[in-house]
């Protein structure tokens, strides 16, 4: 091989390896996330799990099933965290599991957090933008 | 029935629609909201409500394999999302003004899509696509880890504004429906963007839960979603669709994705006439 065509391969090889430059980087964020997901997701599911077995108790075995065949747009218990802690300090036991659904709901949005936090302390501003205007549009839906 | 027994036998379906889900790589939100409605009487918008938990569930129960083993792209997944949420937000601000009825139809429609796209075989893309400067700008192009002694696969992606789009519609569909819209997804990466099938699927159940959580916080405040309801489908789908991973590699996916189609559609038919003629 010449001389220049050796050096366009070494070019080649520099600018390929640059392309994918980024992917053991986004592999150790993205071992650390699946740790997080894993946590949060046992967490809510094991707050969903105590709050079912306790209206079972709670209940009795013979408690009637609710109906969920039309729509109820009166019933605000459920409809936010203020109302189910409300719940909860009244000791209903469907506002454990409520919380629990929360805590699954709000579990993307904390796994944005963290993507923001993990991009912007590795100074990659564009997606620490892109994580930030997510973040503000799960916040509203979730506020 | 009594409400211990129905609880027990939600969790059970759901997580037998969880581990469907998984196997056939399409999540548990196609069959759960037929199984809400159909099966067990509910009301459509209860059942969008619980679908919605549900998916962020299987997202959340099966994407940390997924990251773990480096198939999920990180950055297309932050990118795409920048347009899935804005379209699951207005797709439910849509749902408050549409009827149920309209909701079913739209509803029919993707299951009919799902079920199409169920059968078809995913073909391989070519490695040689020539990288889209936007792609390369913001380092979109990764690398497939190699499975069973196969090399790491380098690919790039292309036609990322399309597949933008194409993610805005998915997050409304998401929104309207209670489903994950991960066929839209796949759509968007697979065949637009030319990205592996595999690298597809994974980026795609990284994603869902954000697209579904993006509607969520929306119905909860409407009082679309029970604990009642929504705490024993999404503890099942969760459980269901850890299950799915696990047996993933033990079953061939062909047979299982043809019997998901025939009960997608069926479900779909089903609703359909209900809507039309009513009754049970």
């Amino acid at each position: 091989m010449s001389e220049v065509g050796e050096a366009n391969a070494v070019t080649a090889v520099t600018a390929a390896e640059a392309r994918f430059a980024h992917v053991p980087g986004d592999r150790a964020i993205a071992a650390r996330l699946a740790s997080g997901l894993r946590w949060g997701l046992g967490t809510a599911c094991l707050l969903i799990g105590i709050g079912l077995v306790w209206q079972t108790v709670a209940g009795g075995l013979a408690a009637p099933r609710p109906t969920f065949e039309k729509f109820d747009a009166t019933t605000t218990e459920y409809r936010s965290l203020m109302q189910t802690l409300r719940g909860l300090a009244a000791w209903r036991p469907s506002s454990l599991t409520q919380l629990g659904v929360i805590a699954l709901i709000a579990l993307p949005t904390a796994r944005v957090a963290w993507l923001l936090v993990a991009m912007a302390s590795r100074r990659e501003r564009f997606y620490a933008a892109v994580c930030a205007a997510v973040l503000v549009v799960l916040v509203w839906g979730l506020a | 029935m009594s409400e211990a027994v129905f609880m027990m036998v939600l969790l059970i379906a759901a997580c037998g629609a969880g581990t469907l889900g998984a196997l056939t790589g399409l999540g548990g939100g196609v069959v759960i909201v037929p199984l809400l409605v159909l099966a067990f009487g509910v009301d459509l918008r209860y059942a969008v409500g619980a679908s919605l938990v549900a998916v962020i569930a299987t997202s959340c129960g099966s994407a940390p394999s997924f990251l773990r083993s480096g198939a999920a792209n990180l950055r297309m997944g932050m990118l795409l999302e920048s347009t899935t949420v804005i379209g699951a937000v207005l797709g439910a601000i849509i749902a408050a003004w549409i009827s149920t009825t309209a909701i079913t139809y739209i509803f029919v429609a993707a299951l009919m899509y799902s079920a199409i796209a169920t059968l078809q075989t995913p073909r391989p893309n070519p490695l040689d696509v020539p990288p889209d400067p936007m792609a390369t700008r913001l380092q979109l192009d990764s690398i497939m880890p190699g499975s069973a002694g196969a090399a790491p696969l380098p690919y790039a992606t292309r036609r990322v504004s399309a597949a933008m789009l194409v993610m805005a519609l998915a997050g409304v569909l998401s929104a309207l429906v209670g489903i994950g819209g991960g066929i839209l997804k796949v759509l968007a990466m697979d065949r637009l963007m030319r990205m592996p099938f595999k690298a597809s699927t994974a980026t795609s159940n990284f994603m869902l839960m954000v697209t579904a959580g993006a509607s969520a916080g929306i119905y909860l405040h409407r009082g679309q979603i029970d604990p009642r309801l929504a705490g024993p489908v999404a503890l099942g789908a969760a459980g269901g669709s850890i299950l799915g991973a696990m047996l993933v590699a033990r079953f061939s996916v062909r047979p299982l994705r043809i019997i998901f189609a025939i009960v997608v559609v069926a479900s779909g038919l089903e609703m359909l006439r209900r809507t039309i003629w009513g009754g049970a």
